[in-house]
């Protein structure tokens, strides 16, 4: 299964997605443009300052788009101590990449709930990898051996990952702990989001939107939902 | 996904918001200020007001109207500690530039049942900040379906926290900081905006368009 796309960050939609993918060389000159004109006449969208983006993610990968060729195949170290790729972990019936954490109260909050889906669907054909992109220095809660000891709780039996430069995530746009991109089978992302709408008590979720997506993927249809959002931790990129 | 914050459906949320408003200002124990908001004012133990998107919204057009020239929106929460590591910047700011027509509405991501530590951690850091009696940020506890409430604000925004909110008088969207931003940044990009700058605070300063998260700890947090 081919899940790797060369241009996947950028296609010919760019700027018209929104806001949410555009050329860099385009996009600086927008910057500039509504840097100087946009708060004054109000012709241009708001100007956004990515306060992480030096050190952080861009837009995220849009609807469609594939896993990044620039980081398909880079290997991370996973908490039984062996290296694999996405590309490496890539499902028959489709991926799902989750970018989480320790320490995070929000990926706390969902982490049974992220294990339940990943252990199950991985028997139904879906690659599933969690990756822990932050920076341990920013939490010690974050560290490998602190990982191993939180897939043991949970009792894991798909790989969690260390992005050990973050560039995973910076390739994939991802930017909160937990953030879920599923792929389906022809690798093509069919869901961006959280897992549902409620991190806290799993009793009063109301929107199973990962479990629902995984569904549709492995049924070979589209998700209900494609995208949804949730408030969380930033990831604490490494520094570059 | 398309369109730029407000989206069109904030914007329609923003038409009912009086309303909605109107049933906060309803709530029993919460006092009304002069400018028609929920306050904190003398209320050690006063609950902290629940806010939709369309009060949120609601919220920020009032300050306009009340002479704000530029409303800043913040959200936060208690367990996060970039936020907190920020929040003595983002006060300092507002204690400056509140003579020159800047005003701060902080809505908290902490759960309903968390409002007595919202109102305590907030209040440690207005009078850390100096700011004076009637001066205090305008506070609501986030009472919205996460979707709805961050595409609503920006549809550029993950859902990360801190992120940070410009409004003209109007009620417009000016500009986003999605991440911890200083007192230095918020000058350099708000002070293009004729008079929000003091005079004597560095105009002329570069104004980085990237920053580096915020690593202070607080203890009682996140963890």
């Amino acid at each position: 299964m081919n899940i790797t796309g060369a241009d996947d960050r950028c296609g010919s939609g760019c700027w018209a997605a929104g806001g949410q993918r555009r050329r860099p060389s385009a996009a600086l000159a927008l910057v500039g443009v509504t840097l100087g004109l946009g708060g004054f006449f109000g012709l241009a969208p708001a100007p956004m300052v990515h306060a992480q983006g030096g050190a952080g993610a861009g837009a995220a990968l849009a609807l469609g788009a594939k896993v990044p060729a620039s980081v398909a195949n880079v290997k991370m170290k996973s908490v039984d101590g062996k290296t694999l790729s996405i590309a490496e972990a890539a499902g028959k019936a489709g991926t799902l990449v989750v970018f989480t954490c320790n320490h995070c109260p929000f990926a706390k909050g969902w982490e049974q709930r992220i294990a339940q889906l990943g252990n199950g669907y991985s028997k139904r054909g879906v690659g599933v990898v969690l990756v822990n992109a932050n920076d341990p220095a920013a939490y010690d809660e974050d560290g490998y051996v602190e990982m191993q000891a939180r897939a043991r709780k949970l009792a894991l039996e798909i790989p969690y990952v260390v992005d050990a430069t973050s560039e995973v995530a910076r390739a994939f746009g991802a930017s909160v702990t937990p953030e879920a991109f599923l792929f389906d089978k022809s690798g093509k992302l069919v869901y961006h989001g959280a897992v549902d709408d409620n991190h806290k008590e799993p009793a009063k979720v109301q929107k199973r939107f990962l479990q629902d997506a995984l569904e549709a993927v492995v049924s070979g249809k589209g998700p209900p939902t494609t995208e949804s959002k949730s408030i969380g931790c930033g990831i604490k990129f490494r520094k570059t | 996904m398309s369109g730029f914050a407000p989206s069109s459906r904030a914007v329609a949320l923003a038409r009912v918001a009086a309303a909605a408003v109107a049933v906060v200002l309803l709530l029993p124990g919460v006092e009304t200020s002069a400018e028609g908001l929920p306050s904190s004012r003398g209320q050690a133990s006063a609950p902290v007001p629940a806010a939709s998107l369309a009060a949120t919204l609601a919220a920020v057009k009032a300050q306009g109207k009340a002479g704000g020239r530029v409303v800043l929106l913040n959200v936060w929460a208690t367990w996060c500690e970039p936020c907190l590591a920020e929040l003595p910047e983002l006060l300092r700011f507002y204690r400056e530039n509140q003579p020159r027509g800047v005003r701060l509405i902080m809505v908290s991501a902490d759960e309903p049942e968390r409002q007595a530590d919202v109102r305590r951690v907030l209040r440690e850091a207005v009078t850390a900040a100096g700011l004076g009696t009637g001066l205090e940020p305008r506070v609501f506890i986030k009472a919205e379906d996460d979707t709805v409430f961050v595409d609503g604000l920006d549809r550029r925004w993950s859902g990360a926290l801190p992120a940070t909110f410009a409004f003209d008088a109007g009620g417009g969207h000016i500009r986003s900081w999605l991440g911890p931003v200083t007192s230095l940044e918020l000058e350099a990009d708000l002070g293009a905006r004729p008079g929000l700058t003091p005079p004597s605070t560095g105009t002329n300063s570069p104004a980085p368009r990237t920053l580096t998260p915020s690593r202070g700890v607080a203890p009682q947090t996140d963890k």
